[in-house]
This record gives structure tokens, C-alpha cells and sequence, in this order.
């Protein structure tokens, strides 16, 4: 687990939360990575995530820098493909992945080649396509939360968006800005067959969200003891 | 946070200075560009002064303080950014009445959250206190590009005060 802001006020018992929290987190990822390789017919995995806090105006620079290889700031304008989900239910906050466009084309073009899928249907299908990636994802990572905390956690619709990465990160920054000045994302990397694709999977809890799957998995820690 | 630039000599190559979320950058360095990246909801707003070459580039994020917010920059908000912003530009000797604002901004990304929940019309709601701030302070907003549904670059020239906007994949406009 890496804390990114030195000015973090987070205190040693809640770093230990959080990496309960971030452990819970990878089981998740695993389990997508299992159903998301089923769905896609090929080897896919989502690597170990790693756990980051930064305050809320540094999100888009530090999550995207941390994923992508190009010069920090301006990474803000490159154009990438968004899958986002709402998180909602007992908490509330957000699910996106990051994919270059032509990263995110080629991880669903097996499927739509096995459908024999006519050239002027492309762009809806692989956007529906996507959609369902998103879901599988998330529902993987939020279904083992909610298995260890018993909160009803759930995900929205996906909605699919390619522009610039720093206008659709935007939207979760404004919505935890409201709240707090601290942002906790989960990102990762995508493996898809032996080649590594940049790509973020940024999971943003808000904050009364992550304090009560804190709280939760400490009485459930609490009662195993 | 504000960072201020300083004068420089004219046959210095020109150089980006990247504008970041909730920052404001004013400068007399004419070899700088002003630059805010990837603006989705948020707005970016350029003022410039012509007659002693002062130029400022302030990147919002929301309308203004809810008071849940715990010692956040005035720099995140429309309504505390844009007075910063412009007595920031006074004491680099900017006239009030000289200034001249460009902004751009305000779109709407998610559809999904543009719907319903706290971020409902957000884009909509930062271009309104943009336009009614600079009203109050008494500043021309002498060109915009608002709304719709794509990211926006904004940069502003500060030997010039050219002001340009750009969409992803499409070049560069005046504005």
C-alpha cells in the first residue's frame, strides 16, 4: 500500500484499516480478472491494486501518472476510454476504468469478431461490449466487499465516454471535492495475454462510504476474534 | 495556491505553464503560455491586461464553498477564485477596468451523473456563478466556450493575451 501525500493526516491504526480494505480489494480483482478472461475468451488479468491517497486536486495528475507514461500534466488531455459505474447502496462513490481507445477496442474485438458483426454496428456493440466489462469488474470488486461487511453495495449502469482522461476523472473529483480535501483511489494495470496496457481502475469511495466499510469490517474482525 | 511569474527576456524561447485543478497562475513572463488541461465540468478563466502585459489563468472545480469543505483553496471555487484572481492581477499592476475575461468550460461528461444526485447540472452550475462573479467584480467576460458535452484545453499567450480553445482531436480555436 502506498500513502502518496505527505501531508496526510492518516494515522498508523488507519493505515491498517485501509489495508484491510485494500486487501478485500484484490480478492475482488482477482475474481474479475477470472470472469472478465471467461467473458473475453482470452487471458486477462488486473494486477495487484494499489492503494492511494492524495489530496483531491492532485487525483487526476497522480492517478493518471501513476498508470500512463507521459508527461504528467498534459496527460490530462490525452484522449482515453472511460467505463464508469456509480457506486450506491449503504455507501456511495465511484468505479471507473481508464483504457487507451485502441486498448479498450481490442480487449472486446474477439467477441464482436465471433459475432460476425457488420462494420456500421461496431461502434454501438463495442460500447455495449464495454458496458459489460465494466460490469463484471465491478461487481466482482463490490460484491466481495459487500460479502465482508454486509452492506449493500452496488453498481449503476455503466456509461461509456472517450475524451480527454482529465475531463472524465473530473467527475468523481467534483462530487469527493464537496466533501473532502483527501481522494483514496484504488488504481491498477491491465494484463491482456502476455502484453502489459496501461490502464487505470479507479475505485473512489466517499468519505462517509469509507469510513463506515471501515467501521464494518472492524466489528466483523472484532467478532472472528 | 497562487504562483506568480516573473518578467523574462523577449528572445527566450516560449515555454507551457500547466494550470492545475483548484490553482491560479498569474504572470508578466512573456515567454509563457498558460495552460489548463482536460477541463471537463470545471472552467478555466484567462484575464488579461494589455497595457502592462499582465495575464492570469485560474482552473475551478466547483461553484462555490458548501461549508462541509475543510480549509479548502478559495482557488477550488468560482465564487472565492475569480476575486483572488483578480486582486492577484491588481498587484502585478493590472487595472480592474483594463482586464478583459475568457473562459471556457462547463461541460457535462457523465451523462449518468448529469441526471440526478448532488452532481446534477454541475457544469451548468459553474458556468452560472462564473458569469455572475464576474459581473458582481465588474469584469467584461469578452468571450466564452460553455457547455456541451466534451473536454476542453485553454491556454492563454501572456506576451498577447491570445486566448485559445481546443476539443479533443480538433485543432486549436481563437477565441
Amino acid at each position: 500500500m502506498t500513502t502518496q501525500s505527505p501531508s496526510s493526516h492518516l494515522t498508523m491504526r488507519r493505515a491498517r484499516q485501509l489495508e484491510a480494505v485494500h486487501r478485500i480489494v484484490c480478492a475482488g480483482v482477482d475474481q474479475a480478472s477470472k470472469h472478465l478472461s471467461i467473458f473475453v475468451g482470452r487471458s486477462f488479468k488486473i494486477e495487484a491494486p494499489r492503494l492511494g491517497i492524495c489530496p483531491v486536486e492532485d487525483l487526476t495528475a497522480t492517478a493518471l501518472g501513476s498508470a500512463f507514461d507521459e508527461v504528467p500534466m498534459s496527460v490530462a488531455e490525452s484522449v482515453k476510454t472511460g467505463i464508469y459505474l456509480s457506486i450506491g447502496g449503504d455507501i456511495e462513490g465511484h468505479f471507473l476504468m481508464l483504457l487507451a481507445p485502441d486498448d479498450a477496442r481490442s480487449l472486446v474485438a474477439p467477441l464482436l469478431h465471433d459475432l460476425s458483426v457488420p462494420l456500421d454496428m461496431w461502434d454501438e456493440l463495442t460500447e455495449s461490449a464495454l458496458g459489460e466489462v465494466g460490469n463484471i469488474t465491478s461487481s466482482s470488486v463490490l460484491n466481495a466487499l459487500a460479502d465482508a461487511t454486509h452492506l449493500r453495495i452496488g453498481p449503476s449502469c455503466p456509461a461509456i465516454v472517450t475524451d480527454m482522461a482529465g475531463a472524465i476523472l473530473e467527475m468523481p473529483m467534483i462530487d469527493i471535492a464537496q466533501y473532502s480535501d483527501e481522494a483514496l483511489y484504488i488504481d491498477t494495470t491491465i494484463k491482456m495475454s502476455e502484453e502489459a496496457t496501461p490502464a487505470i481502475l479507479a475505485i473512489i469511495p466517499n468519505p462517509e462510504g469509507l469510513d463506515k466499510l471501515i467501521e464494518k469490517l472492524d466489528v466483523a474482525k472484532r467478532r472472528r476474534a | 495556491m497562487i504562483a506568480v511569474g516573473s518578467s523574462a527576456q523577449p528572445e527566450a524561447p516560449e515555454s507551457t505553464q500547466a494550470v492545475g485543478i483548484g490553482q491560479c497562475i498569474v504572470s508578466n513572463d512573456i515567454r509563457l503560455t498558460l495552460v489548463s488541461y482536460g477541463l471537463g465540468s470545471c472552467v478555466g478563466i484567462a484575464m488579461f491586461d494589455a497595457t502592462v502585459k499582465v495575464a492570469g489563468l485560474l482552473h475551478i472545480l466547483l461553484p462555490e464553498p458548501s461549508g462541509r469543505e475543510n480549509g479548502a483553496s478559495p482557488m477550488r471555487f468560482a465564487s472565492t477564485g475569480i476575486p483572488a484572481l483578480i486582486r492577484e492581477m491588481e498587484s502585478q499592476g493590472a487595472q480592474r477596468t483594463r482586464i478583459r475575461a475568457v473562459a471556457a468550460g462547463g461541460a457535462q461528461m457523465l451523462s449518468v451523473l448529469a441526471k440526478s444526485g448532488p452532481l446534477k447540472g454541475i457544469g451548468e452550475r459553474n458556468v452560472a456563478v462564473v458569469c455572475h462573479t464576474l459581473e458582481a467584480e465588474k469584469i467584461k467576460l469578452a468571450a466564452s466556450d460553455f457547455g456541451g458535452t466534451s473536454g476542453r484545453t485553454i491556454g492563454i499567450v501572456v506576451a498577447t493575451g491570445a486566448t485559445w480553445v481546443r476539443e479533443a482531436g480538433k485543432p486549436s480555436c481563437d477565441l
